[in-house]
């Protein structure tokens, strides 16, 4: 690639963009749904975007003492302090703590965030019930967050009462 | 006499004694013989004094002969007798006193008879000259006062007693020479008898000795011609078999001739390729010298590169480094829109439009991202490639490091080489030398080696010679034991 080719995906990219905002808006009227292509402790799953009320990467978390095996410890999102949860280890891997570079804070508890190693990119396929997406050939697993949130909290429940 | 003494001083020892016998034989002859001889002189001697005395008794008796006949004729001629006697009577006289000067008896009496012959003398020339004179009577007168005829009477006694003395030496010489004679008739018997003797023993002990020795002799002879015999056949076959052997070495030595003559000729061609190769040694270390100079050069040259991707590296991580910023950014922009999505999402209807530019914005962003990715990977492949060419370089660097170690090496090498090939050429030449002079060697061992056969087919043909020579001695020896041994029976 030398200097001319950077130069001229650079003028395509610049094009693209501008383009997109000239064009009228797509009335299509296929449901689509956004998902976030993940690798946790080395396998593909897929997350709802809409499952999710921020992400945010290179997050800065504290480790604290907890009895839960997947809380990693607090981080501040926002201004606000979430507790944040291995997703490997909330999977059922036996995957240590650090190594976390993503955390994904749910929408259904904005104190619980979701760390992760890998984000492979941002997909945007049309609506499925499946329990499965197929991308580019690979099938992932999508992560139920909600039962996931439920699980934490019932978890956190027991404690409490505990 | 011991067995230890020779034939010849056995037959020396019996002829020194027969010769011992013979001078003594011959001495006592010779003795005999002087006796003899001065017997004989002896009697011739008595005989001269007798024939004297007679001579001069016959003298006296002449001139009364003449004087009787002149007193009774008166005739001179009857006095020739008397004239012719007078003379000879004194010459006798003188010749007697001559023969017995040594004898003191007989010259006493010589001396005795000259005055009576002289008296007689006297007497007979007074009576012849009164027979002149007077006459015949006054003659007779004095011869009738008979002093003539006593005068005559002594003279004859006289001379009657020498006659008697040399008859009686003349006796006595020869019975002495009788009894020399038969002393020497008895010595010269007796040594041949004992000379006989002698020779007899001497010859019996010699014969027998002489028998006993050459039988022993001829046998050792015989035996000695038997192995001689054997030996010069052994030797001959000997002979033949060394001539075998030595024309086989003659013909190895041959081909070890022509042998060493190849190899002069490949030492020929050893020294000139060794020439050759000297000069392409030298020239090739010329080469190495500008190879090592070439090889230097590109050290230099590959340390400019080594450096100059170092700096291509440092650059590269450089780009590396902005482009992990860009990439950041890029996420950040993508997490921003997916965010954004998300407010978009959340904001209903109203937050469509923002939504559309949220999902540019991270199209864009996932297309940075890509970008970045795909640049990132080109600047890796060019890190990759540039720590490849810099190790590339860098053992490319201790290749050169170690190509000019041994170009170093090889020009040492070649110099050995040259010093190396001057030796073998050296070498060459001296086994060249060293073969021709073994090759003038060989060839003078060739002709030593014919002379060997040669002399080695003339041995052979001495042996024969020997062999028959062998033959006819043991043939010889037979021959004379049997005639010592017929002669010793």
């Amino acid at each position: 690639m030398n200097r001319r080719d950077v130069a001229e995906r650079a003028a395509d990219m610049r094009r693209a963009f501008d383009a997109t905002f000239a064009r009228a808006p797509e009335t299509s009227s296929a449901r689509t749904e956004d998902f976030l292509l993940v690798h946790v402790a080395g396998d593909p799953f897929a997350m709802r975007v809409a499952d999710f009320a921020r992400v945010a990467g290179a997050p800065k978390i504290v480790a604290v003492p907890s009895r839960s095996a997947t809380v990693i410890g607090v981080a501040s999102m926002r201004g606000a302090i979430v507790s944040v949860h291995s997703l490997a280890r909330l999977l059922g891997y036996d995957a240590p703590l650090d190594g976390a570079r993503w955390i994904a804070l749910a929408r259904a508890a904005d104190t619980i965030g979701f760390a992760f190693a890998a984000l492979d990119r941002f997909a945007r396929v049309e609506s499925t019930e499946e329990r499965v997406l197929v991308t580019d050939g690979v099938a992932r697993p999508i992560v139920d967050v909600a039962a996931l949130v439920a699980k934490i909290k019932a978890y956190e429940k027991t404690r409490r009462e505990a | 006499m011991g067995n230890a003494w020779t034939f010849g001083r056995k037959i020396a020892l019996g002829f020194a004694l027969s010769v011992l016998v013979l001078v003594v034989v011959g001495y006592v002859s010779y003795r005999s013989d002087d006796v003899l001889i001065d017997n004989n002189h002896a009697v011739t001697h008595s005989h001269r004094v007798l024939e004297s005395l007679e001579r001069l008794l016959s003298l006296m008796k002449d001139a009364e002969t003449g004087q009787r006949g002149f007193l009774l004729t008166g005739e001179e001629a009857y006095l020739e007798p008397y004239t012719s006697s007078l003379d000879p009577i004194h010459a006798t006289q003188a010749d007697a006193r001559t023969l017995v000067v040594d004898d003191a008896r007989q010259l006493d009496r010589l001396d005795r008879i000259k005055p009576l012959v002289d008296a007689k003398l006297a007497e007979l020339r007074r009576t012849i000259e009164e027979r002149r004179a007077r006459g015949f009577d006054a003659a007779l007168t004095i011869v009738k006062t008979n002093e003539g005829k006593k005068a005559m009477d002594d003279v004859r006694a006289l001379v009657a007693d020498m006659e008697r003395d040399e008859r009686a030496r003349l006796d006595q010489n020869n019975a002495t020479a009788e009894a020399s004679a038969a002393a020497a008739k008895t010595t010269i018997l007796a040594g041949v008898a004992v000379a006989l003797l002698i020779v007899i023993v001497a010859a019996y002990v010699i014969t027998s000795s002489l028998n006993k020795q050459l039988g022993d002799a001829t046998n050792s002879i015989r035996s000695s011609a038997s192995e001689l015999q054997a030996a010069a056949t052994q030797q001959a076959s000997g002979a033949r078999e060394q001539s075998s052997a030595a024309n086989e070495v003659s013909t190895t030595i041959r081909e070890l001739l022509s042998t060493s003559k190849q190899i002069a000729e490949s030492s020929q061609r050893v020294s000139r390729i060794a020439e050759d190769t000297a000069g392409g040694a030298r020239v090739g270390d010329e080469a190495v010298t500008r190879a090592q100079d070439s090889m230097s050069a590109i050290k230099r040259q590959v340390d400019a590169i080594v450096g100059h991707m170092l700096d291509l590296g440092k650059k590269s991580q450089q780009a590396g480094s902005i482009l992990e910023i860009i990439n950041e950014l890029a996420e950040q922009t993508n997490i921003l829109a997916i965010n954004a999505t998300i407010e978009a999402a959340g904001a209903g209807e109203a937050g469509k439009r923002f939504g559309i530019v949220a999902d540019e914005i991270r199209k864009l962003a996932d297309r940075v991202g890509g970008s970045t990715k795909e640049i990132r990977s080109l600047v890796e492949d060019m890190r990759a490639a540039v720590n490849t060419t810099v190790m590339a370089t860098e053992s490319g660097v201790k290749a050169v490091d170690s190509g000019a170690r041994q170009f170093s090496d090889v020009t040492a090498s070649f110099t050995k080489i040259a010093g190396l090939v001057g030796t073998t050429s050296e070498a060459a030449r001296e086994i060249e030398l060293s073969t021709k002079q073994q090759a003038s060697a060989v060839e003078q061992v060739n002709v030593a080696i014919s002379n060997v056969a040669q002399a080695t087919k003339e041995s052979e043909a001495s042996s024969t010679q020997v062999l028959q020579t062998a033959t006819t001695l043991s043939q010889l020896s037979s021959a004379l034991l049997a005639l010592v041994q017929t002669e010793a029976h």
